[in-house]
């Protein structure tokens, strides 16, 4: 009953659409467009198929409980933490070393080597002035002053 | 032969899965390009577009819980990637979206008498001045001859809606065809 119905209103939107372009219009107008190039539909098969297959699956999505969501938190915080601790304590150590070095310890060839790229230092008799006891400060700075002049 | 609910059944077993979508594909590919051509005109765009559709219906099938038929529901995607793809070509200033008269003088070839080439005129014209929803309504019902139900599932519709979109479409061409 109710497809007939949708038959006979079928039928009636068909006609009206007719009484305003006759049928043979409609069907060249559509005939038209179901024009495609020879061997189009099987070519569009395989050429879908290629392109399905070439697209990677995508990630899957997890869901997690409450108390799963909670473990992964506190993981995440405990990892955060701890490398940030570590890093801290790794900058305090090398602070500390820093400090402690002296002139002593440092190798005579690096000396050399920043003498030899700051030439004005090379005209110091450094061995000399590193001899005596207590270098005395203000009287370096007017050995540099007069070499500098 | 495997109907469509038997096949979509086979799809979700792995082993089965790209048997049973290509066995779809082969049954609705014809139905679904000749839809978009009529709103596209353009066979590239068509192309182009009814590859997406069945793109979208091999990743999503596995979720497809039948409440609908399977024709129906490739017939929504459709509408929404055509409908997509018109807003963005209008977006973008292409123009060319079932204004091209190409296939209108194609096809008035086929025609007898100038009066029929000029009803085809007519009739391209007013499809051309359709709202895009108003288009592939008036589409479904007068080639694809569909019900009014599947219609307003495939546009996201109610029924009423559906004819009224119909019979508006039919209004506004008989307005253009009066002012011929």
């Amino acid at each position: 009953m109710q497809n007939r119905e949708n038959n006979i209103e079928l039928q009636e939107d068909k006609l009206r659409t007719e009484a305003l372009f006759n049928k043979a219009a409609l069907d060249q107008w559509d005939s038209s467009n179901k024009a495609v190039p020879p061997n189009y539909f099987n070519a569009f098969e395989a050429n879908t198929l290629h392109t399905i297959q070439s697209i990677r699956p995508k990630a899957k999505l997890v869901s997690l409980s409450t108390w799963k969501k909670i473990a992964v938190a506190a993981s995440f915080l405990a990892i955060t933490t701890s490398t940030y601790w570590w890093l801290e304590l790794n900058a305090s150590n090398n602070n500390n070393s820093t400090s402690a070095l002296s002139i002593q310890q440092i190798p005579t060839e690096e000396i050399d080597a920043y003498i030899n790229a700051n030439d004005w230092l090379a005209d110091v008799d450094w061995q000399t002035e590193l001899s005596k006891e207590e270098v005395d400060i203000p009287s370096l700075n007017n050995l540099f002053k007069n070499d500098s002049n | 032969m495997l109907n469509d609910q038997e096949l979509i059944m086979q799809f979700k077993q792995p082993s089965q899965k790209e048997a049973a979508f290509t066995q779809l594909l082969k049954r609705h590919q014809q139905k679904v390009y000749y839809q978009i051509k009529r709103m596209v005109t353009e066979h590239a765009d068509a192309d182009d577009i009814a590859q997406q559709v069945w793109i979208k219906v091999w990743n999503k099938l596995d979720g497809f819980k039948m409440e609908s038929e399977f024709a129906t529901w490739v017939f929504r995607i459709a509408y929404n990637e055509t409908i997509n793809f018109i807003q963005k070509s209008k977006k973008m200033g292409l123009q060319h979206v079932n204004e091209d008269n190409t296939h209108y003088e194609n096809a008035a070839g086929g025609l007898d008498s100038p009066k029929a080439v000029q009803i085809e005129i007519v009739l391209n014209e007013a499809i051309k001045q359709l709202p895009e929803k108003q288009r592939f309504v008036f589409m479904l019902r007068y080639f694809e001859e569909m019900n009014y139900e599947k219609i307003a599932s495939i546009t996201g519709t109610t029924v009423g809606g559906a004819k009224a979109n119909f019979h508006q479409a039919l209004k506004k061409m008989e307005e253009i065809v009066k002012a011929h």
